[in-house]
């Protein structure tokens, strides 16, 4: 194997070991939430070496990506899914050991294990293309440890690539002892067998060590009441489809925004007929607060109330602007929250001040008073059973599909 | 040739034997957290109530129990309490029951009405109606009606029936609502029992008054919401 053979089997290596170490960290933070809590997550070329954060908003764009549907596979057979940085642990690892084994043997120019080598370059760099290309269009954001796998690849199928290229000229200089096809066609077959094991064989233990969740998503409470006598929930389309999911929301928690795009992005999403129950986090009309979480909410619950068909528009505009609206909330600036809806809404106008549509918000958080309802959101409730707060983001799939009996 | 492949088997198994130990290691952790409930937030959240505010002692709960399940609120039956019973079943003094409204001068307002006169005027309907929308977590919503010394006792009794039962129809033909039948409690005192004094003029008035005797004020009802979990 010649010198420059040897450092294309260096970047390679270097490569490979850039994503064992990304996809490592990766797969290791999506396993801590296997416990159902959240947890910090990693977001660093540096791993290790910063602080692992839950709040901070430089790891945003490693949450999202975290808790995106395009972070796991089979979510809906088991909790969270794998996740797609498991079998790319085991695919940089094959590479690393690959190009180890390359450096003691000074046999990497061999057709075998330079080809095996380029499969597993341009396999992951396909990967990271794809999601690539999925962070920038639908997450809208980049996770800074998946750019270290990017990169990781990147330099992966480089090394492959240059291994590929300079192989050739060193099997004329130093030809492998078994030049027979059968002895190519082992070599090939036993690489092949060994990327497929270093894939795979995670996956099994990752699924085979999994607690079984069944039990646990159904443990959550069901609604005690579940007519609507007083008509305080109102709907957001799907009315013909099979199951009922009521959500309970607060218009100006970026967690209930957060949760109802998942849940619409969920593969159950067109078998629900989705109901809203407001439950206002304003100490304004909420009386089981002494201080409001989200000031603005009842306002904005009045409206939601007050827009009759109009609802679900209404509720889309208000996910939209709810950074502006929560800040003019929090600075009492209630008519600059009234100016901007009834901008877009003037029908509202009028029912915003009736008594009615006051007793009527009343009325929906009585609704959570005579259901005992946990004073929170985001909620759901799923043809009367409740999603536990646990499975909304990781497990929603998988306990989705155990509620609703699929 | 035979040191090249057992090399890269030895290699291989190596290295996934760690990768399995790893990842078992890894999901092992997070199923032992969550069996031993370990990672389980020690908080529970807050359970959605009806209110209960600092007012409702242990005495005031005493005697709101006593009139609610004696004039008809809790356990069905008849609505409403008139002078003997309210003082029987309240078992407490003009001053003292008086003395329990007090602290709903802001969870409550009076209604004013003209001397000799059931009906509620347009600023008394508003009134009512601000009123009731303003239940938030409350529980009960009483009506107490009285009149002034103006009159026979007998009739003074009959028109403060009339007054408190001029906002109960009120609230029922404006809100159509099930509810007003569980929640409205309906208390008339005539002029027998617990007068208003004049201090209840700051209370929230059905009418701007410039002038507020003590006839003026017990020509009304007094509705409050009660902020009470019994």
């Amino acid at each position: 194997m010649s010198k420059r053979t040897t450092i294309a089997f260096v970047i390679a290596a270097f490569g490979a070991f850039l994503g064992l170490l990304y996809s490592g960290v990766s797969t290791s933070d999506y396993a801590a939430h296997l416990d159902r809590q959240l947890h910090p997550v990693s977001c660093s070329l540096l791993p290790g070496l910063t602080e692992a954060s839950q709040l901070d908003e430089s790891v945003q764009g490693c949450k999202v990506a975290l808790f995106s549907p395009y972070s796991a596979f089979w979510r809906e057979r088991y909790w969270g899914g794998i996740p797609y940085s498991l079998p790319a642990l085991g695919l940089y690892g094959f590479a690393l050991i690959l190009c180890g084994w390359a450096f003691v043997s000074r046999r990497g120019h061999e057709i075998g294990p330079s080809a095996a080598l380029f499969m597993a370059g341009l396999i992951s760099t396909g990967a990271s293309l794809v999601f690539f290309y999925i962070s920038l269009t639908r997450l809208n954001t980049v996770c800074t440890t998946c750019v270290g796998s990017y990169v990781g690849s990147a330099l992966l199928l480089t090394g492959g690539v240059l291994v590929l290229q300079f192989s050739r000229a060193d099997r004329w200089v130093a030809p492998p002892k078994s030049r027979t096809g059968g002895t190519l066609f082992l070599w090939l077959t036993l690489l092949a067998v060994e990327m497929g094991l270093a894939v795979s064989l995670p996956v099994f233990v990752y699924l085979e060590t999994q607690p079984d969740y069944g039990k646990l998503v159904m443990e959550c409470e069901s609604l005690k009441v579940r007519k609507d006598k007083d008509s305080v929930l109102f709907d957001l389309g799907g009315g013909a489809r099979s199951f009922e999911a009521i959500l309970v929301l607060d218009p100006l928690c970026a967690a209930c925004k957060a949760f109802h795009r998942r849940l619409e992005a969920s593969r159950y999403s067109s078998e629900l007929a989705y109901k809203v129950l407001l439950l206002p986090l304003d100490a304004q009309c909420n009386w089981m607060l002494k201080d409001s979480m989200h000031p603005g909410s009842c306002l904005l619950s009045k409206a939601l109330l007050c827009a009759g068909s109009r609802a679900e528009l209404l509720l889309e505009f208000i996910y939209e602007n709810q950074e502006q609206l929560r800040m003019d909330g929090i600075g009492k600036s209630f008519d600059k929250i009234r100016e901007r809806v009834e901008a877009r809404f003037p029908e509202i106008h009028d029912c915003l001040d009736l008594p009615d549509t006051r007793i009527k918000l009343n009325k929906a958080l009585r609704y959570s008073v005579a259901n005992s309802l946990p004073l929170l959101t985001p909620q759901v409730y799923l043809d009367g059973k409740r999603l536990c707060d646990e499975d909304t983001d990781l497990g929603l799939d998988f306990a989705m599909g155990r509620i609703l009996g699929q | 040739m035979k040191y090249g492949w057992i090399l890269n088997l030895v290699l291989m198994a190596a290295f996934l034997a760690t990768l399995s130990l790893g990842v078992r290691h890894m999901v092992a952790s997070a199923a032992h957290r969550l069996e031993t409930g370990e990672a389980r937030e020690a908080d529970s959240p807050v359970i959605a109530s009806v209110s209960d505010l600092p007012h409702c002692t242990t005495p005031f709960k005493t005697v709101l129990r006593r009139v609610l399940t004696n004039c008809g609120l809790i356990g069905g039956g008849r609505r409403g309490c008139q002078p003997a019973e309210v003082r029987n079943v309240a078992q407490i003094s003009d001053e003292d029951f008086n003395a329990l409204f007090r602290p709903l001068s802001k969870r409550g307002g009076v209604v004013l009405f003209d001397m000799a006169k059931e009906d509620l005027d347009n600023g008394a309907k508003r009134f009512v109606e601000r009123l009731w929308a303003d239940r938030r977590g409350a529980g009960y919503f009483f009506v107490v009606a009285r009149a002034s010394t103006d009159g026979s006792t007998e009739k003074n009794r009959v028109l403060s029936h009339k007054r408190a039962n001029s906002v109960l129809f009120f609230l029922q033909d404006r809100f159509q609502d099930p509810d007003i039948e569980k929640n409205v409690g309906l208390l008339w005192l005539g002029e027998e029992y617990a007068q208003l004094g004049t201090d209840f003029c700051q209370w929230n008035l059905s009418r701007d008054q410039v002038e507020c005797r003590e006839e003026d004020i017990n020509r009304s009802a007094i509705l409050s919401w009660i902020d009470c979990r019994l």
